[in-house]
């Protein structure tokens, strides 16, 4: 697939522990050439740039036949877009991450969904396969950014916004699932991801929506500390049975989060 | 074909589905859903509807057996779907309704789309979409809904008027409100609205344009449609995909196949460029009254048949379009008629249109004359009497181009003769077009040996001819139509893969239900499901309909099938409005009676004004009467005509809750009903019902009223009867056969000596008579024994025959050549035999015997007056016809042949004496009721003494009084028609042929003054202008209900 999954992630693990079918564990990340070339490559390759306002534009052609007007659409269109880079950068980093280390593939690797300034999908982060056998199966994902001194971080809980109760929505929600498989499938048509969604989408509709992967990233930016995870780890472990499978990684950077989009730099697609 | 999602969910998709069928009926059976499992319908429709995606993104490949799996998978997922609960979020619920929808128009479903969305707004279910709202990216969607809901549902022009309306109302508050929605988010996310608001903008404006073209078949100048739509849905999936939209992206796309199939099942898709006739009837079915009765678009059947297997582009001089029932096969023929008539318009070429049945007749006559009147083109039928008498003489004859038939309906048997004596000829006029109603009856027996002749005999003397037949579907049907067309020939059918309606086909039984006390048990009656090939509902369990003390208290009193049917149908009917079906009238009355309960309050006008017309005609204290008030009709053959018509009327108008009917109802019935119930599977003389009847039948039930599941249920009193329900449910129909071969091994060794045949086996008169026919044809050939075989190759039957028996086949061909012989020797009278419609035996057989009939006997005062005894010797003479004995004998009641009964009944009968006075003075035994007397009467004079005696008197008429100058034997050619329609004056009889019921013909033609020479159009029309008060003037006080019954009969009033 991508040649940017051929470059490792630099990283020890920290702690980890598995319980049922939720694994959760820890990854101090090195920090040195190994990690810049890591986030100058296949980080920032994922990483939209400047917002493609030309695309955008063109989306105009052709309304007037609507009757509708387009004056306000254009001005939208046409505006600047203030760096809101962290959480992005933090997903970017995830993704890389699950391609480099956990057998996911993820189908946006092509020229013109880099440039699309819509960073995630609404409904998961990540949506991805994951090699599993002969096989591939869903893969989904959520990610969360955190520096706050607190073990583990608010992000971790929340009724709607927690990275734990993302990750329940993800593995219960028939509706935003299937919405996501709808709208991945013309995309991966006649594409070298075919297959896997073929498989991911036949594995997950025939096992009574269990067979698939569930991932929770969390970004850190303090010291390691299996609190970070046990917590939710244990309480996805009690509503979640095989074949499902999830996994929560701590991430744990050598530098501030708020960095991360200065050391991906201006790779990529720039 | 396979596929891989669609292969690994096989099973699941069929224990969904079934369960899907399971609450559907308990649904429409008005009983609270069973607990069921909501996450296995929501998981196999999701992967449905994933599948239908892909293989929708695949389209191009267009593979037909990929376009069948998109089809089902869209279809199944629509049953899935609807029966979900609907989200209480209004928006939750507009989504849910629109992706269902869009999946049946998908699954070629959208007809029951269309229903379910009406039904969801009549029962205020509909969503309140948030409209108004000032949240604008809200009303975007919420137009955006309710517009494409409204494509589906098409609610008449008021569902196309609101699409138009909606868009223009995005349009003009754009300004007001978008500005200000867009500019709340943040920046990143202003876009992500915008580019949503883009897509909405198209999808709407395709909605717009779709709307548009299904009514005026053209936008913005032009036809071509497609790629408008095509364009705008490119542009909305591009903003889909590149604002990530991941909600209305996959939609979008589901929708631009929708919009392609919607625009293709328009009407004026189905008949774009066919010629201006056809144009202008769809602009016709378009616009009617603007009302929910406007047609926009065909049924799949419908399109398949027109469009994709180009039936209009198509100039077979055969086609034979095989369809399941209540597929629209009457519009399909309506558009090939347009056609044909159009191909022959210079020389006025004409179409015949053959249905079996009286009642068929009358009402294709009325749909064709409401349909093409308008087009300026003139509609008539003839009376099944087997006689053509001065007024349809004179009506077939019409020179003008606007007052000249362009169609004419007819039953087979009066069409053949009509043919047999020359009346193509005399029209002067090609025959451009045979449409043949309900062809399979081409199998059954001597009716339908005698079609299969007709038709070859079309095939042969009418050069222009082209032949459409129509049938329920049949496995052959290829073979069928290269019989007619030879190489020049197609077959379109279309399996039973399409339905219009769910429906579910059950038997009904008592079952014991415990101890009452000592000595009785308890009952209630299941119904239970029976598999059919045609993707009927299937139960698991049985289905309790509960018990009706009032009719049987106890297990044992309720092992009556009569007991049985009326509990049924009173479980039924509340449903909608059901058919309760028996063998005999006398079952039906006592059937009926089970069934009346409750009077009904506020009985409906249309209601009262037929009980006025049915006591006008049987009394006030005719049973029937009171049966109405209660909801209950009914309907057999031992009521007039026109009180048959009425029921039909009323129930067809959703009227009456029951129609108590004898199973001859089978092959009539052209409307839906709700449910049918069934006490008998056979005919009144015993016969059973073919498959093809019991198809026609079931293939009604549904769509009507609330409901869109239709129920049969066959009534079975215990185990036995049950078995031999399900039998009969099971039997499959099968190939088309010709009757011949069945009547030939009948007749076994018979068919070696034709020239007896037709004493033993007068259902053989139709195949001498066109052996005799062929031979005058053909010039009385010398050699015709040596060219026989050439023309029986011309039959459908010979050929098959001589393959599966070649034995008989060999022997008929002996009997043929001998026969051929006989009738090649001098002096035969063949000439009459096509005159007349008797085999030449006959004709022998009324010379020797007619005694002193001569062409002085035929004066028509002195016939019908009560000294004169001629009348008598006739009756007496056509007692003698193998054609006419059986039915003449059954009138007498198996009793010895006597001519003079007869002649004494049709004296009344002629002279217009009521019916309840013949039927008293000549059909009440002692002892039995008015009721008896009255519905033997009727089956016996409408249904056979008058049709027989106006045929036999003809043929009596041809054979004696052929010395009779030409001036006078005009004047006597009414007078069979004075027989069929039991009137005594032309004019009388001019009025019956409009439809004009009996008591009212004679006092309205004096009121009309008809003179000589009027043509029929032009009466019709005076007859329309009459005011009621002149109606009045000459029937009394009974003179609007028959002003009304008439123009009930004729079709102005639906």
């Amino acid at each position: 697939m991508s040649q940017e999954t051929t470059l490792s992630f630099p990283s020890k693990a920290a702690y980890g522990s598995t319980q049922d079918c939720v694994v959760w564990q820890g990854e101090c990340v090195n920090d040195g050439a190994e990690l810049t070339a890591f986030m100058r490559g296949p980080v920032a390759a994922r990483l939209y740039d400047t917002v493609a306002s030309e695309v955008l534009h063109e989306q105009l052609r052709g309304l007037s036949l609507t009757g509708m007007g387009q004056d306000a659409l254009e001005e939208v269109l046409a505006a600047e877009v203030p760096e809101t880079r962290d959480w992005a950068a933090g997903e970017a980093l995830a993704e890389a991450v699950l391609e480099a280390h956990h057998e996911v593939e993820l189908p946006w690797n092509n020229e013109r969904d880099k440039r699309n300034p819509f960073a995630s999908l609404p409904g998961a982060d990540i949506v991805g396969f994951q090699r599993d056998g002969g096989s591939h199966r869903l893969a989904l994902g959520e990610v969360k950014c955190s520096s706050e001194a607190q073990w583990p971080p608010q992000v971790m809980s929340g009724r709607s916004g927690g990275l734990g109760h993302q990750i329940d929505n993800l593995a219960t929600n028939l509706g935003t699932i299937h919405q996501l498989l709808s709208w991945l499938l013309p995309r991966v048509k006649g594409t070298e991801y075919e297959a896997a969604f073929n498989a991911a989408c036949t594995r997950y509709l025939n096992s009574g929506r269990r067979d698939l992967a569930l991932f929770g990233i969390l970004v850190r930016d303090q010291e390691p500390r299996e609190a970070d995870l046990k917590v939710r780890g244990g309480k996805l472990a009690s509503s979640l049975t095989a074949p499902t499978c999830c996994c929560l990684i701590a991430l744990y950077l050598p530098w501030p989060i708020t960095q991360l989009p200065e050391t991906i730099g201006q790779g990529g697609s720039a | 074909m396979s596929h891989w999602l669609l292969d690994t969910m096989a099973d699941k998709r069929r224990l969904a589905l079934r369960e899907a069928d399971r609450l559907q009926f308990f649904r429409e059976m008005g009983r609270e859903l069973p607990d069921f499992d909501e996450e296995t319908l929501r998981e196999s429709a999701a992967a449905l509807e994933i599948a239908v995606l892909d293989l929708e993104v695949d389209r191009l490949a267009d593979e037909p057996e990929q376009r069948t799996l998109l089809r089902q998978a869209a279809g199944d997922a629509f049953r899935l779907l609807r029966m979900l609960p609907l989200p209480t979020n209004p928006m939750d619920a507009g989504t849910h309704l629109l992706r269902a929808s869009v999946l049946a128009v998908l699954g070629d479903r959208g007809a029951d789309a269309a229903r379910w969305l009406r039904s969801l707004d009549e029962s205020q279910q509909w969503p309140d979409l948030p409209l108004d709202t000032t949240n604008w990216g809200e009303r975007c969607r919420a137009t955006l809904t309710d517009v494409w809901l409204r494509l589906v549902r098409k609610k008449g022009w008021s569902d196309r008027d609101a699409v138009l309306e909606r868009v223009a109302a995005l349009r003009s508050t754009q300004q007001t409100f978008e500005r200000e929605y867009l500019h709340a988010f943040e920046p990143i996310e202003a876009k992500r609205s915008a580019l949503e608001l883009i897509a909405i903008y198209h999808l709407a404006k395709a909605a717009d344009v779709l709307a548009h073209y299904i009514t005026d078949g053209v936008v913005d100048g032009s036809h071509q449609i497609q790629p408008v739509l095509d364009s705008h849905f490119d542009r909305a999936i591009d903003a889909c995909d590149t604002g990530q939209l991941i909600e209305l992206g996959p939609l979008t796309r589901l929708l631009a196949r929708a919009a392609q199939q919607l625009a293709d099942n328009a009407l004026w898709t189905v008949t774009r460029a066919v010629n201006s006739r056809v144009t202008e009837f769809v602009r016709e079915l378009v616009k009617r009254g603007r009302g929910d009765r406007a047609l926009f678009d065909v049924l799949p059947p419908q399109r398949r048949t027109l469009a994709e297997q180009g039936l209009l582009g198509s100039s077979r001089r055969a086609v034979v379009v095989s369809l399941p029932t209540s597929s629209g096969k009457t519009l399909i023929a309506q558009f090939r008629m347009l056609q044909a008539l159009n191909q022959f318009e210079d020389r006025k070429g004409w179409v015949a249109y053959l249905a079996p049945t009286r009642a068929l007749v009358n009402q294709v006559t009325r749909q064709l004359r409401r349909d093409f009147e308008p087009l300026g083109l003139q509609i008539e039928r003839v009376s099944p009497a087997m006689e053509i008498d001065g007024v349809e003489a004179d009506m077939l004859k019409e020179s003008h181009d606007e007052t000249q038939f362009r169609i004419l309906v007819a039953t087979p048997e009066k069409f053949d003769l009509m043919l047999r004596q020359g009346w193509e000829e005399t029209i002067g006029r090609p025959l451009s077009l045979v449409v043949v109603d309900e062809a399979h009856t081409i199998q059954e027996g001597e009716r339908g040996l005698r079609l299969e002749l007709l038709l070859a005999t079309i095939n042969r003397e009418c050069r222009e001819a082209q032949f459409l037949l129509l049938t329920p579907f049949i496995q052959n049907a290829r073979e069928v139509a290269r019989w007619l067309g030879g190489q020049n020939a197609e077959d379109i059918s279309i399996g039973v893969d399409w339905q219009p309606n769910d429906r579910a086909i059950g038997i009904v039984s008592p079952v014991d239900d415990g101890a009452i006390n000592g000595r009785s048990r308890n009952y209630r009656l299941d119904f239970q499901t029976v598999h059919t090939s045609r993707h009927t509902i299937d139960l698991d369990d049985t289905f309790s309909l509960g018990k009706e003390d009032a009719l049987a208290a106890t297990l044992s009193k309720s092992r009556e099938v009569g007991t049985l049917a009326a509990i049924t149908a009173r479980k039924l009917k509340v449903r909608g409005p059901v058919i309760a079906m028996h063998s005999r009238p006398d079952f039906v009355w006592s059937l009926a009676e089970k069934i009346k309960s409750d009077r009904v309050l506020n009985l409906p006008d249309d209601v009262r004004f037929v009980q006025r017309y049915v006591a006008a005609e049987l009394g006030a204290e005719f049973p029937l009467v009171d049966l109405l008030a209660h909801g209950v009709g009914v309907h057999h053959g031992g009521l007039p005509e026109e009180i048959r018509m009425l029921m039909e009327w009323l129930f067809e108008k959703g009227r009456l809750d029951v129609l108590a009917a004898t199973t001859t109802i089978a092959q009539g019935v052209n409307f839906p009903v709700s449910g049918v119930v069934m006490a008998a599977t056979s005919y009144p003389y015993g016969q059973p019902m073919p498959p093809e009847d019991f198809w026609n039948i079931a293939g009604r039930a549904g769509r009507v009223s609330q409901g869109q599941l239709g129920v049969v249920a066959l009534v079975a009193k215990d185990d036995d009867e049950v078995a031999r329900r399900r039998d009969f449910i099971s039997r499959a129909t099968g190939d088309l056969n010709s009757a011949l071969i069945k009547l030939a091994k009948d007749a076994a060794d018979d068919i070696a000596d034709l020239g007896m045949i037709v004493y033993r086996h007068p259902e053989w008169s139709s195949f001498l008579q066109y052996l005799v026919h062929t031979y005058r044809q053909l010039g009385a050939p010398d050699n015709f024994a040596d060219q026989i075989e050439q023309v029986l190759r011309g039959t459908l039957g010979f050929e098959k025959l001589r393959a599966s028996n070649s034995r008989i086949a060999s022997q008929l061909l002996g009997g043929i050549r001998n026969y051929v012989s006989y009738i090649a020797g001098p002096g035969q009278p063949l000439k009459l035999v096509d005159s007349t419609g008797f085999s030449l035996q006959s004709i022998r057989t009324v010379m020797t015997h007619r005694g002193d009939i001569g062409p002085r006997s035929w004066d028509r005062e002195r016939l019908f007056s009560q000294g004169d005894r001629t009348l008598q010797d006739m009756m007496g003479v056509l007692l003698r016809v193998p054609e006419l004995r059986g039915n003449l004998e059954t009138v007498l009641g198996g009793k010895t042949p006597d001519g003079d009964k007869l002649a004494l009944i049709l004296k009344d009968w002629v002279n217009g004496e009521e019916i309840a006075t013949i039927a008293n003075r000549h059909f009440r035994k002692d002892g039995e009721d008015e009721v008896t007397a009255l519905t033997k009467c009727g089956q016996n004079l409408f249904g056979k003494l008058a049709q027989t005696s106006s045929w036999g008197l003809n043929a009596l008429m041809a054979i004696t009084a052929s010395d009779l100058p030409e001036e006078e034997r005009n004047r006597l050619a009414n007078l069979p028609s004075q027989v069929f329609y039991g009137v005594s004056t032309d004019e009388a009889i001019t009025l019956r042929l409009l439809g004009v019921p009996r008591r009212a013909a004679a006092p309205l033609a004096r009121t009309l003054n008809l003179s000589a020479g009027e043509s029929l159009p032009a009466i019709r029309q005076r007859l329309a202008l009459l005011s009621q008060q002149d109606w009045s003037e000459a029937l009394g006080p009974d003179g609007n209900v028959y002003r009304k019954a008439w123009q009930i009969i004729d079709g102005v009033e639906e």
